[in-house]
């Protein structure tokens, strides 16, 4: 009997190879989607500017720019093109205008393995310029300038890797980013994590940066981000945010806002504000992204300020390393009253004058006092500004839909009937400012 | 009949097959089902879909469990009479072929559109279709033992991707709880699709009698459905607590999308989304084998054959054929809308006739009837 | 006349009896020694006269009764055979006198005052004679007396108990089974000194009639999975039991399986510890191996070093060992499919390193890690059948030529080698030769999986192994028991080793019919307060 049945498996056991055979036949015919890591141009880094605004200056650095590619700076072919676009009909409500595109293409045996770049010969070259190549391309969308850059490349891009994406405040603010965003939102490729910055000029010149500290410059702009969110100085607004706030109707996005100084470096210079996809304003000080932040009640803080020590001649340098915010809201008067609280906790980090007593009780609360009247004027002051930007980049209306849902449903309806509200909005704001260490010194 | 000779399953092994089984395909797409009917609702919806199919779960589970040794084929036809029941069984396993190619379907066109972009449709969607036939020819307990061995590899990756998805919330995002404009038609409506996700765990009707205490059958439901559930209301909160409900609306498979915002800590992987894919592999495997397996012993009963391993075969090419009927991605998840709220009629409708009918007859069956 | 027919022709003239011997005997089986002793020795001369160690010895028992002394002289111990056997039996004892002695009288002082051997006895059919003869033992004929005395005289050449080669360790026991059955039965009974362990002696192979010996222990073991067992053994009529393989091959339930699902193993410790769990054991004559029944997937990356060292220590070179064992199968597979399909997965400046080290390359990296992973699986078997002094020679210039000249020659990627290296280096670390080729063979369909579909495809692969193994039995249990169906007690001894005293139950997989194993007080021994006997302060007092 057991001999029978193990006859049977034996059979069974034939069907089944028979069964992994049939399987493997599709196998045999092709494998579709395997493309070598180096048979992959990676793009690293894309910048997107207007044609027009950069028609005139850049010219073609690279060699890509032979045979049927066209020319980046030949304005006469773009409008014409643009001409032959208008004609057929594609001209909707927004006004089209062609993008030009940068982009930071990985050079595969530029980048040596392993650490210390010296081993490799002939290819160990370790200038950051080397390691890319920059391309430019034009096209009336993103996905267009992109066709128009593999026409280009040989190898087929690749986006998996794209880490940062600049886009000029030219383009942000006449056209808004929706050209942009939709190719980005729907490639499989391209990570929700992506930085998306605007550059305060040109574009494309950050992608030609090539800052010494890293082997690749796009992953040094990468690097200036992340490294910003992780000291506390900047909040973490990366592409998906940006994505899901833009149509969030009380709430508007905001992108990084960036500006190249002297020659490589990168500073980040504030808030790109948004209504929608389309910038609006840039943050007026450095200390408005403290206030977004600490409206946002955002991580680790990171910034400091200098506060002038009351009734001394002296300052101090208070860094806050911890916050948080609450938010509520209550409806006066027909509108919406927001209180918001705020709780730092910082250290001293230097004092400029040898006469100030920090182990004094009553100068620690002057400080104190001081950082947080400074605090608070701050958030008024970028409060008003958004307000009569009519703007809502903190997302005060979330809070009304989130908590006062009947108000918002018979008031709200669309984005711009929020921030009309918002404008007559009244705030409350409330500080609480602790002083936690003052360093290795005693006094 | 081959259930009758495996009386080994336990109430564990039940609670796996439930669990994989339910958590299968559907769970890409859900916080979009529920973001859509319901807003900042979204998880209140959820809910709602989960407590309906719960309940009809349950019915099953006790209509199996009043007839210990039998399933659903076999007592149908002595409740209500040989040829009602045979139309109720042949309906069930159309019902079921269908559900086994959409999900295959659907599982195909999310590795065509997500990581394989140039591999034809019908190549991801035959693979896990010959993956299933070929597995469903084993015996209910190793079905029993798969669903128990995969669990683990669902549900740990499943919690962790979403605990780990959590750090980017904003819990602001999820109020009110009721929604803004709550409208209670279209949160019904979208429950019922939720409800409808979970009819996999039809399956149960072939477990019980292959329980080794099938009066425990009721536990190991309730059980099952906890967990996935679980589950399924932490992925459609932290889904719309991260990317916010208008958002959510936008995006086909938000749960991928969530995969993909979230990075694991200490930056081994960059991004979660292939590994996501991988788990979300095996969940649909198991839920594909749990419909394709479910639909072959129907039929082997149905048709009175001995062995339900040639079915499994035969049935292959008419359930990758409707497979690929649907045209495109839209018309598929039109169809798979569609589908699932007959199917919801008709598994929780059938089962509810034959529980009214054998307690009207004062029919059960015996737990050792056949021993 | 066609070359064929004088053939036939041929070899029917040269061969008028065309009987072989044992077929001759089998004709006489029931035939008995009437005391002829003339007969009886040509009967034997015609069959065995062939033979040149065959020796037909006349005596005259105790210079009275014509005898004869039949042995094949390489079987025998011809030492003991000339002088202690010879001189008792020429000599008379002094008691017997000169006198006559009667025909049962004989036999009696043969057997029990003459002959100083260990194993005497008598028998006086022919068949069971020539048996005996073969296994080595001396035949006395006396002429007149009825019986044949069989005399164990056997004496093989055989090598001492050496070290296990294929199982080291570091704590275990140094003793390794031999090829002598008799031996590694003591070996196991010196290790079980209790009347519960019972050795059930079988012969199979109709040539080689080898002796197999089925181990277990009384009152441990499954009663019906003993019979199964034998039922099994008694179903293999062969001409030749090779090995202890050969009859592996025979019990297995899956013979398509790439998974072993019995255990071997030249280790009397392991085997003892596995009877206790209540598996059974079976000894074959002639190997060194011996083979564990029923076989789940955990035992083979177990070893007696987890029991030997303390749980914790235990638990880590476990862990160690089933983390090389899922590299072994995966990390060729999912290196492929990361170059080739996803290499978004990993961190970007580690990928665009890779694809400089790629550059070169000509080949797909499936291919490059397929022509790489058989190089290396030429050279392991290369160095494991060569001579142990050119061995090293050989491994030496394979790995200078595997690792550094592929480099050097643009025919493999750096990387490329560190995952084959990691791979081979993970696969043996997997204690059981016959598992870790399982996931050798395994491990290449992985990766031809990978480099169709990549992450997907390792996935589908993984799915169908998985499955195999689920549906997989061995004697009826579950081969991913005791993780699948769960079993407590069972998983405390997979993943980790939990400590002696907190597994008090025999694995329940194999249904044992007593499950303790642990006797009841222990636990709460081991769970007091330790007294400090000699604590520096408040030493304890012996009452």
């Amino acid at each position: 009997m057991p001999r029978r049945d193990r006859l049977r498996a034996g059979w069974r056991v034939k069907l089944r190879v028979l069964g992994a055979l049939l399987l493997s036949l599709p196998l045999v015919t092709g494998c579709w989607d395997r493309l070598e890591i180096e048979m992959r141009a990676t793009v690293l880094g894309l910048a997107i500017d207007l044609a027009d605004s950069a028609a005139g200056g850049e010219t073609n650095t690279s060699q890509g720019g032979s045979g049927p590619s066209r020319g980046a700076s030949d304005p006469d072919t773009d409008d014409t093109r643009l001409d032959a676009t208008a004609s057929s009909g594609i001209q909707g409500p927004i006004r089209q205008h062609a993008l030009r595109l940068t982009a930071q293409i990985a050079v595969p045996g530029r980048i040596p393995l392993g650490p210390g770049g010296g081993g490799g010969g002939s290819s160990g070259s370790s200038d950051p310029s080397q390691a890319v190549w920059v391309l430019h391309a034009e096209g009336l969308t993103l996905d267009e300038a992109l066709q128009n850059l593999q026409q280009q490349v040989a190898d087929r891009l690749f986006y998996g890797h794209l880490r940062i994406i600049v886009v000029s405040e030219a383009l942000a603010r006449e056209y808004g980013l929706q050209k942009t965003t939709d190719f980005l939102l729907r490639n499989p490729q391209v990570r929700r994590t992506v930085w998306l910055v605007v550059a305060r000029a040109n574009a494309a010149q950050l992608m030609e940066t090539a800052p010494p500290l890293e082997r690749v410059p796009a992953l040094y702009l990468m690097a200036t981000m992340d490294h910003a969110v992780q000291m506390g100085k900047f909040p973490n607004e990366f592409f998906g945010i940006f994505a899901s706030k833009a149509v969030m109707k009380g709430r508007e996005p905001v992108l990084p806002y960036v500006e190249v100084m002297q020659r490589d470096n990168v500073r980040i210079s504030g808030l790109a504000l948004f209504h929608g996809e389309r910038m609006v304003a840039t943050t007026a000080r450095t200390f408005d992204i403290t206030s977004y932040m600490q409206l946002q009640g955002v991580g680790p803080g990171g910034y400091s300020i200098m506060v002038p020590v009351p009734g001394q001649h002296g300052t101090v340098m208070w860094q806050a390393f911890r916050r948080k915010s609450k938010i509520q809201v209550r409806l006066q008067d027909g509108v919406p009253h927001f209180t918001v609280r705020i709780r730092l906790e910082g250290n001293i980090r230097e004092k400029s004058q040898s006469g100030i007593q920090l182990n004094d009780p009553r100068v620690l609360a002057a400080i104190e006092q001081q950082v947080e009247r400074e605090g608070r004027e701050g958030l008024q002051e970028f409060i008003q500004r958004t307000q009569q930007l009519k703007i809502d980049p903190v997302g005060f209306g979330e809070y009304v839909r989130a908590r006062q849902p009947r108000y918002w449903d018979a008031h709200v309806h669309t984005r711009d009937e929020w921030e009309t509200l918002y404008q007559r909005a009244t705030f409350d704001i409330q500080m609480q400012v602790k002083t936690d260490r003052i360093g290795m010194e005693n006094v | 009949m081959v259930a009758r000779r495996f009386q080994t399953v336990t109430v564990m092994e039940a609670s796996a097959v439930l669990i994989s089984t339910l958590i299968g395909v559907g769970v890409l797409a859900l916080p979009r089902f529920a973001a859509e009917a319901g807003n900042t609702g979204g998880p209140l919806v959820t809910l709602l879909g989960l407590v309906i199919a719960l309940v009809g779960l349950a019915l099953v589970t006790m209509v199996g469990m009043r007839f210990p040794r039998e399933s659903i084929v076999q007592y149908g036809e002595r409740v209500i009479g040989r040829w009602p029941a045979r139309v109720g069984t042949a309906l069930l396993i159309l019902y079921f072929a269908a559900l086994t190619s959409l999900t295959a379907r659907e599982f195909g066109m999310v590795v065509v559109t997500s990581v394989l972009e140039r591999t034809p449709v019908a190549i991801t969607t035959i693979v896990m279709l010959v993956m299933a036939a070929v597995s469903s020819r084993s015996n209910m307990s190793t079905f029993a033992y798969a669903h128990l061995f995969y669990l683990p590899f669902i549900l740990i990756p499943g919690f962790g991707i979403v605990l780990l998805a959590m750090k980017n919330a904003t819990w602001l995002n999820v109020q009110p709880w009721l929604g803004n404009n709550p409208h209670p038609m279209s949160m019904a409506t979208g429950a019922l699709t939720i409800a409808a996700l979970c009819q996999g765990s039809f399956v149960m009707t072939f477990v019980v009698p292959a329980m080794r205490e099938p009066r425990r059958a009721l536990r190991s439901s309730v059980w099952a459905m906890v967990v996935a559930s679980a589950l399924y209301l932490l992925t459609v909160l932290t889904t719309i607590a991260v990317f916010g409900a208008e958002a959510t609306k936008l995006l086909l498979w938000p749960t991928l999308e969530l995969a993909k915002t979230t990075m694991l800590p200490g930056q081994v992987l960059e991004r979660l989304d292939a590994l996501f894919l991988i788990v979300w592999v095996t969940a649909v495997f198991t839920s594909l084998y749990s419909t394709y397996a479910l639909t072959a012993r129907a039929l082997q009963e149905l048709s009175g054959l001995r062995d339900h391993k040639l079915l499994c075969v035969f049935l292959l090419p008419y359930v990758f054929v409707i497979a690929m009927l649907p045209r495109d991605i839209l018309q598929m998840y039109r169809a798979i809308e569609w589908l699932g709220r007959i199917g919801l009629v008709l598994t929780v409708g059938y089962p509810l006739l034959l529980l009214i009918v054998a307690v009207c007859r004062k029919q059960r069956g015996e737990l050792d009837a056949e021993a | 006349m066609t070359i064929w027919q004088r053939l036939t022709r041929f070899t029917a003239r040269s061969n008028p009896n065309p009987l072989p011997p044992d077929q001759v005997l089998a004709q006489h089986q029931d035939d008995s020694y009437s005391g002829d002793i003339h007969a009886t020795v040509s009967f034997f001369q015609h069959l065995f006269g062939v033979n040149g160690d065959w020796v037909i010895r006349h005596i005259r028992v105790f210079g009275r009764y014509e005898a004869v002394l039949l042995y094949f002289s390489n079987l025998v111990n011809r030492a003991l055979v000339s002088e202690s056997l010879m001189q008792a039996l020429l000599r008379p004892p002094e008691h017997v006198g000169t006198g006559k002695l009667a025909k049962p009288d004989l036999r009696r002082v043969l057997m029990e005052e003459t002959v100083y051997y260990g194993e005497v006895y008598s028998d006086n059919r022919l068949m069971r004679l020539a048996e005996a003869l073969f296994r080595g033992d001396t035949v006395l004929l006396v002429d007149g007396l009825p019986e044949g005395i069989v005399i164990s005289t056997r004496d093989v050449e055989h090598r001492s108990i050496t070290q296990p080669m294929t199982e080291q360790s570091i704590r275990g026991a140094r003793d390794g089974f031999v090829e002598l059955l008799a031996t590694n039965i003591a070996l196991l009974r010196y290790r079980l000194q209790t009347p519960n362990l019972r050795v059930k002696l079988q012969t199979l192979g109709q040539l080689t009639k080898t002796k197999v010996a089925v181990c277990y222990i009384e009152g441990v073991t499954n009663p019906a999975l003993l019979q199964e067992v034998e039922d099994r053994l008694a179903a293999i009529n062969i001409d030749g039991i090779i090995d202890a393989g050969t009859i592996e091959q025979f019990i297995e339930d899956n013979h398509w399986s790439p998974f072993p699902q019995v255990q071997n193993s030249e280790r009397p410790d392991k085997c003892m510890a596995q009877l206790l769990e209540g598996r059974v054991v079976i000894l074959t004559d002639g190997t060194p191996f011996a083979l564990i029944v029923p076989a789940v997937f955990s035992q083979f990356y177990q070893t007696m070093d987890d029991y030997a060292e303390r749980p914790l220590m235990g638990s880590l070179i476990r862990l160690v060992r089933i983390v090389a064992l899922i590299f072994s199968l995966v990390f060729p597979a999912l290196y492929v499919s990361v170059i080739s399909f996803n290499p978004e997965l990993i961190p970007t400046m580690f990928a665009v390193a890779v694809a400089g080290g790629r550059a070169g390359v000509p080949f797909p990296a499936v291919i490059e890690v397929l022509i790489m992973e058989v190089s290396m699986e030429v050279l392991r078997e290369a160095t494991l059948r060569l001579p142990q002094q050119v061995g090293g020679a050989l491994s030496i210039v394979g790995v200078l030529v595997i690792g550094q000249a592929a480099v050097a020659a643009g025919f493999a990627s750096p990387i490329t080698v560190v995952v084959v290296a990691l791979t081979t280096i993970g696969s043996f670390a997997t204690p059981a030769y016959n598992a870790a080729i399982a996931l050798r063979i395994l491990r290449f369909l992985l990766t031809i999986l990978a480099g169709i579909w990549g992450l997907y495809g390792v996935m589908l692969g993984l799915i169908l192994i998985s499955h195999h193994m689920l549906s997989l039995r061995s004697f009826g249990v579950p081969y991913l028991s005791p993780l699948v169906p769960g079993d407590w007690e069972g998983i405390k001894d997979t993943f980790m080793r939990a400590p002696l005293w907190w597994m008090p139950k025999r694995p329940r997989q194999l249904k044992p019919v007593n499950p303790e194993r642990l006797g009841r007080e222990t636990m709460n021994v081991f769970l007091q307060q330790p007294s400090h006997t000699l604590d520096p302060v408040r030493p304890r007092k012996l009452e």
